[in-house]
């Protein structure tokens, strides 16, 4: 077994459009932006990208690969002038954008990895996020009927891996990139280094192998969505 | 009316109502600033969205700063002894499973029945969600640290809110820069005043009706 490939392009090779496209990280950290610049260059269109934050999924917008965006965040937290764009694709009809309380998205990721069909979530309820959901009461607290939401494509970075795919994640990172990684048809891991098979300490294995169809090495990116100060 | 307390100041008050052995999470914007606040002999545990538990202040000095290691605002941290990681899903089962004590959020508006506003502006299509939903929510106390009035001048605390809701009935304690209310079934008490600022100038910049507790007091800060 080996899910080691060369190279960024064949990392993301034969992803189609039209996918579903999941990409991990929150915040700048953990995000697999070696791999988000090779899809971008692969070419594939009319996507659906799920991430929590902009800086994963507007590249795709505005270059016109997406089609729908899926995130906690339609608008940019720190950076009006990318909300003032995004906001006018919407208007015009250009790009479809859904707003998901961020725990119920990683919820409905983890749900269709998991195969589980759709749960309850108090999240939402009273706001404009319960509209046309299923609402029920349970023990006297009312809560919205959520669906899983399934991937063709995951994304994600790690900081280790092995040519089995089990990945380790560094410090904060495993975030969202732990939770997609079972939810895909084709989980692609970007790592920083590449190490022998028995020399991960099976007691710290962030995401198992069995999760993970290709893993490709490339150096990190460094981005910061913030600077210290705020 | 002077202006009241700094940023700085508002989240000094927040940090006092945070004790020993609470964990904690500190939301977007002026909460963050909480974190410079605490006390240092109590071990307060700050709970972070992407899986952390346990960070302490955010960096200043750009050579420590590790992209690995942020807060769920993106800002450089630190981590304390006894800090811990986990995956984004088990994190917000922290929050939504009631197992944060206090939750610091800020606010677009507050109404006087604990109603939370603070994902969307009404001119816009586009918002930002995040973690608030599950953290209006999820916590067993609901803090919102916000700027009195809008930069207009417009109350902020309002009969009932006009934005779309983050949730209902949620909110606990709003904390400004002119004073400390609290949310309860009977309506908004006003606690504490800023220095220098009296009971009927809150209320003249305050939506609903201030019920004046009756050991109103001036801000320890």
């Amino acid at each position: 077994m080996d899910k080691v490939v060369s190279n960024l392009a064949e990392a993301v090779a034969g992803v189609r459009d039209g996918s579903v496209v999941l990409i991990g990280g929150f915040g700048g950290s953990g995000v697999p932006y070696n791999l988000i610049e090779a899809l971008l260059a692969q070419g594939a269109r009319g996507l659906t990208v799920v991430s929590n934050d902009p800086m994963e999924w507007f590249p795709f917008a505005e270059q016109g690969r997406a089609g729908k965006v899926i995130s906690g965040f339609t608008s940019h937290p720190v950076r009006p002038e990318i909300t003032q764009v995004v906001e006018e694709m919407v208007r015009s009809g250009r790009l479809e954008a859904e707003a998901v309380p961020h725990g119920t998205l990683e919820e409905r990721i983890r749900a269709g990895g998991m195969g589980i069909a759709a749960f309850y979530t108090p999240a939402g309820v009273g706001t404009p996020v319960e509209r046309g959901k299923e609402k029920r009461t349970f023990n006297d607290r009312e809560y919205l009927l959520e669906t899983a939401l399934k991937g063709d494509v995951a994304l994600i970075k790690g900081y280790q891996a092995d040519r089995f795919g089990n990945v380790v994640c560094r410090l904060a990172t495993g975030n969202r990139n732990i939770v997609m990684a079972c939810d895909a048809e084709l989980t692609i891991a970007e790592v920083e280094e590449i190490v022998p098979v028995g020399s991960l300490d099976p007691n710290r294995v962030d995401i198992p192998g069995i999760f993970v169809d290709r893993v490709v090495q490339a150096p990190k990116v460094v981005r910061w969505l913030v600077r210290g100060e705020m | 009316m002077n202006e009241g307390l700094s940023r700085e100041l508002v989240a000094l008050r927040v940090a006092r109502e945070l004790k020993d052995g609470m964990y904690v999470n500190l939301g977007f914007g002026m909460p963050t600033l909480v974190c410079s606040f605490l006390p240092p002999d109590q071990d307060i545990i700050l709970h972070s969205e992407q899986g952390m538990l346990g960070y302490g202040g955010i960096l200043m000095d750009e050579s420590q700063w590790d992209v690995d290691l942020i807060n769920a605002s993106g800002q450089p941290v630190n981590l304390v002894p006894g800090a811990c990681f986990c995956d984004l899903a088990t994190s917000f089962g922290m929050i939504r499973g009631g197992h944060l004590d206090i939750s610091v959020l800020g606010a677009y508006q507050v109404s006087e029945k604990g109603d939370l506003a603070n994902w969307q502006r009404g001119e816009q299509v586009v918002g930002g969600i995040g973690g608030a939903m599950e953290l209006a929510i999820g916590a067993r106390r609901l803090i919102v640290a916000m700027e009195h009035t809008t930069g207009g001048g417009e109350p902020k605390i309002v009969h009932r809110c006009s934005l779309p809701l983050t949730a209902r009935g949620v909110v606990k304690t709003i904390v400004t820069n002119l004073a400390f209310i609290d949310v309860t079934p009977e309506g908004l008490v006003l606690k504490e005043v800023a220095p220098g600022i009296t009971a009927g100038e809150v209320q003249s910049v305050t939506g609903p009706r201030l019920i004046i507790s009756s050991d109103l007091r001036e801000m320890e800060l």
